[in-house]
């Protein structure tokens, strides 16, 4: 049998045909499955050497057209590897259109066409190539500031311009057409977009579109939670709902404050999307405090006392909101990793250090900007704001151009919607979130997923509870500070020390002088303020637990609801615009002297000497508001009459002394009038405006 | 289990670790893209600051490794001499054996197939090789396989870390007598009388990663119905 020549057209490297890429047949249309069935076994007859009569017997195809078929197979692809058997699949290209006749100097010329003028223009001119490429992708050199989102036309600009710097005229490509190449150059750009899209997204879309690059790449994820309470997702959403905060304190007396914005923190399992734990927040960005109390809701369990007194469980028959609530056994339940986001309450030392001593979990900072790494919790915010808080009227929507926006603030007062109203609407929807089936579940709600888990030993879950030891340590999740200890050993004031306005001690710290001045570590109970436990800052000797003064020590104020409460009753005292009784004195006694000086009578020295005094106590007075002037910021110096004279002398020396009656002091808006008119008292609830008559006496030279 | 061998447990798991420097490590992270994870290593004794998934996960294999003696995941610059010129580099991590030997540990991304990373790879071997170390690259096809027993391992070491400082003397005790008698299941030692389940599951993970009793962690998640089993039993 003559077989020819040696066939050398598939390398010895690709001589496995096997390994060869190869086309799922059945997704071909009929007729192209044939004719690719054919050619196939007309490659695959020739790399086993059978005679070409045989292959063209077999499959029709000539030698010349098997060599063609070949050597399209071991043709190098672009991902480094060979095209294989792909290329044997009809109308597949192997390479783009390369034009290789001149391109003609007018479309006039009978039969004349550009077809592959634009990549023929490109090869001979490397630098246009680049020069559109830099404009397009924004590629700078160091020093160089360049321009995001260059329109294509500018493009074409600086395009044209380059070429008429290289000699091209009217006659040629593209200046002789007549869109000049910017069909081309913007067909050339579209396929650099789709050919590099990550560098691409960043200079034509922006930042936020470069960084969903990272999404969705294909790529298997190395970490997954692979049982329930293995992962966490811990975050806090701003919820924009104007509302008024009502704290009852322990005298049973509602205190209102207004608030625009607040936050709720939320720890949610990966597996099983239930929601473990969360904490309403009301400070503007919130603290490391605030994710302990998250993660505290969702560790330690709350009492079916303590939640029946608690306006968040208004709404929810049972009481039972959180997982561990739905199901006790899962009290004090640890989990393996905590995700949180960058935020720098979260990335607070003590926030990282506590929660890992305490429940012995890794803790895990996703990427900056990177919400997808937690997206469940997002989608939960999300939810949870579309389905509660953005239909009250007292919503500030979803921003500023938001068309529901109603006058919140004004809505919330007149509506007097309450805080923990709207907290307790969040509790409803959280219930209704752990035991609602759930797509993102396959139908299945979370706290069935946790059943389920339990039920199946295989699943790898079981209770794994915090230690005894630590479930009744006293400073578990406790708000640690330092304080100082004061009191005086001169004095004999024995040692305390004041946290958020109430003085502590105890029968060691009270007879221990030598801690005066020393530092204290405290750990503060966030549910019952009125329980501190002290240590010594450098020597760790711990005091135990120490005293609030006896009204307070059953208060059942948390100790947030102590910091609001005192935060308002602060803010409320200093814009009081309420009398001061002294002020008015003063205000008289002023008034009465400027009256008795109009007269030009003489004064007695007693009333001089009460001038005098009051003018020392204005001057004392100025002094201390301008130390303390935000405290007395509503104490405000009365304005003088705008027709009452100056006074047209002062006295340097006490004034003859000179018996006179005592008069009634008046105001009066005529200073020439004779008449003192009787002054009308002000709200006077100690009576200190009536002044008591004087009697002088006459002492002559 | 003698006294000594349970103290010398129970100490190892009471030590107190150094708290981490969060919010520096967190804000001065050189790539913004990467993960930083604190964790408690009961086999270094300490608490960890680890950039990256990939050595995440190698870390906490490690923990369950009895070949591996300690890891630095914060090593010291290596110095050396590639061709000709002075170069110092920070390994990935250094893996000191119980054998004696030290490991070079690099990661390899599978997104990052460039000439400069294959470059930088050849120098890093070439210095580990100048230093006598053995150099290993980590890629995380390889570790796709290992899902379970990492998970298990993350699982394990969280119940050792709550557990420290705290004495769990009787459950390591106990549980040592059990399967000194024979296998028995996780379930059964958490529900003996009057143990405490957290210090009971921190005394199988300390076993368990001091091959003192053994089960499987590669094949399927720890259960209530795994067996426990003494190490000279297999």
């Amino acid at each position: 049998m003559n077989r020819g020549a040696r066939r050398t057209l598939i390398p010895n490297a690709h001589g496995d045909l096997s390994s060869w890429p190869a086309p799922d047949s059945n997704a071909l249309g009929e007729q192209d499955k044939l004719s690719f069935l054919s050619r196939r076994r007309a490659v695959e007859m020739y790399a086993a050497n059978r005679p070409y009569g045989e292959i063209k017997a077999e499959t029709g195809k000539s030698e010349d057209e098997v060599q063609r078929l070949v050597k399209r197979c071991v043709t190098a692809a672009p991902d480094g590897m060979i095209y294989g058997f792909q290329a044997l699949v009809p109308g597949s290209r192997l390479s783009g259109y390369v034009r290789r006749a001149p391109v003609p100097k007018s479309s006039d010329a009978e039969g004349s066409s550009f077809v592959g003028a634009f990549e023929q223009l490109l090869s001979r001119f490397p630098e246009i190539r680049e020069l559109i490429e830099s404009a397009f992708l924004n590629r700078t050199r160091r020093g160089e500031m360049g321009e995001r989102q260059m329109p294509i036309t500018k493009i074409h600009g600086k395009f044209k311009a380059e070429l008429i710097k290289l000699g091209f005229t009217n006659r040629d490509w593209p200046f002789n057409t007549e869109n000049c190449g910017y069909n081309a150059l913007s067909a050339y750009c579209r396929k650099l977009r789709l050919s590099d899209s990550q560098e691409a997204a960043l200079s034509r879309s922006g930042e936020e579109a470069a960084r969903r690059g990272k999404i969705g790449k294909g790529i298997r994820s190395l970490i997954n939670a692979r049982r329930p309470y293995s992962f966490v997702q811990l975050d806090f959403h701003k919820v924009d709902a104007a509302s008024t905060i009502s704290i009852t304190n322990d005298f049973g007396v509602e205190q209102e404050i207004n608030v625009a914005r607040w936050h709720i923190g939320l720890l949610v399992d990966e597996y099983s999307a239930a929601i473990l734990g969360a904490y309403v927040t009301l400070e503007k960005t919130p603290s490391g405090d605030s994710t302990l109390e998250v993660i505290e809701s969702a560790v330690m369990p709350m009492s079916l006392e303590e939640r029946n007194d608690d306006p968040k469980y208004a709404l929810v028959n049972d009481k039972r909101v959180l997982l561990h609530e739905l199901m006790p056994r899962l009290e004090y339940q640890c989990f393996s990793v905590l995700k949180v986001d960058n935020g720098w309450s979260n990335a607070a030392d003590e926030v990282v250090n506590n929660i890992m001593d305490t429940v012995g979990c890794a803790v895990s900072f996703g990427p900056v900007r990177a919400w997808w790494t937690r997206n469940l919790i997002e989608r939960i915010f999300l939810e949870l704001t579309r389905r509660g808080l953005q239909r009250l009227p007292s919503t500030f929507g979803s921003g500023p151009g938001d068309s529901r926006i109603k006058k919140p603030n004004e809505s919330a007062i007149r509506f007097k919607i309450r805080m923990s109203e709207l907290a307790s609407i969040i509790y409803g929807y959280i219930r209704a979130h752990n035991v609602e089936t759930t797509e993102g579940r396959q139908w299945s709600a979370p706290v069935e997923v946790i059943q389920s888990a339990l039920q199946h030993d295989q699943a790898g879950f079981f209770e794994k509870p915090l230690p005894t030891v630590k479930q009744n340590s006293p400073q578990l999740f406790t708000h640690t500070e330092i304080v100082t200890v004061r009191g005086s050993v001169e004095r004999n004031e024995r040692p305390f020390f004041l946290c958020d306005r109430w003085r502590y001690t105890n029968e060691t710290l009270a007879h221990a002088p030598w801690l005066i001045g020393k530092k204290l570590m405290i750990y503060v109970n966030r549910r019952l303020c009125r329980i501190v436990h002290a240590s010594v800052l450098d020597t760790g000797e711990r005091l135990g637990r120490m005293h609030p003064p006896g009204k307070w020590a059953e208060s059942k104020l948390s100790w947030r609801d102590r910091k609001l409460i005192n935060r308002s009753g602060q803010s409320k005292r200093n814009h009081s615009l309420a009398d001061d009784p002294y002020e008015e004195y003063q205000n008289s006694k002023k008034a009465a002297v400027k009256a008795s000086a109009k007269s030009r009578k003489l004064r007695s020295s007693t009333e001089a000497l009460d001038l005098a005094r009051l003018e020392m106590a204005e001057k004392r007075n100025e002094q201390r508001m301008k130390k303390h002037e935000q405290s007395d910021a509503s104490i405000s110096s009365p304005k003088p009459l705008k027709n009452e004279p100056q006074l047209g002398h002062k006295p340097a020396s006490p004034p003859r002394l000179q018996v006179v009656e005592p008069t009634v002091p008046t105001q009066t808006t005529n200073p020439k009038s004779a008449v003192i008119e009787p002054l009308r008292p002000r709200h006077d609830p100690f009576g200190l405006n009536l002044v008591p008559k004087i009697s002088s006496v006459k002492k002559v030279k | 289990m003698s006294t000594s061998e349970n103290k010398q447990i129970a100490a190892e798991t009471s030590r107190s670790v150094k708290r981490v420097h969060a919010f520096v490590a967190v804000k001065k992270r050189r790539q913004a893209s990467v993960n930083v994870w604190f964790f408690d290593s009961p086999k270094n004794k300490a608490r960890l600051t680890i950039r990256g998934n990939l050595k995440f996960m190698s870390a906490v294999l490690m923990e369950g490794d009895c070949s591996v003696e300690r890891y630095d995941v914060e090593p010291i610059e290596i110095g050396g001499v590639i061709g000709g010129k002075t170069v110092a580099v920070t390994p990935g991590m250094l893996i000191h054996l119980t054998d004696q030997n030290t490991v070079w540990w690099e990661a390899s991304y599978s997104d990052r197939k460039n000439a400069h990373a294959a470059g930088d790879l050849e120098r890093r071997r070439a210095l580990a090789s100048q230093q006598k170390l053995k150099f290993q690259i980590q890629s995380a096809k390889e570790l796709e396989s290992k899902a379970i027993l990492f998970d298990n391992w993350l699982d394990l070491c969280s119940a050792i870390s709550r557990c420290r400082n705290i004495s769990c003397d009787r459950e390591i005790d106990l549980l040592y007598n059990a399967v000194s008698s024979g296998p028995t299941t996780v379930g059964t030692v958490l529900n003996f009388h009057g143990v405490d389940k957290a210090c009971m599951y921190s005394a199988v993970a300390n076993l368990l990663q001091k091959s003192i009793i053994t089960t499987d962690l590669e094949n399927r998640l720890l259960g209530l119905d795994s067996i426990l089993s003494r190490m000279c039993d297999e």
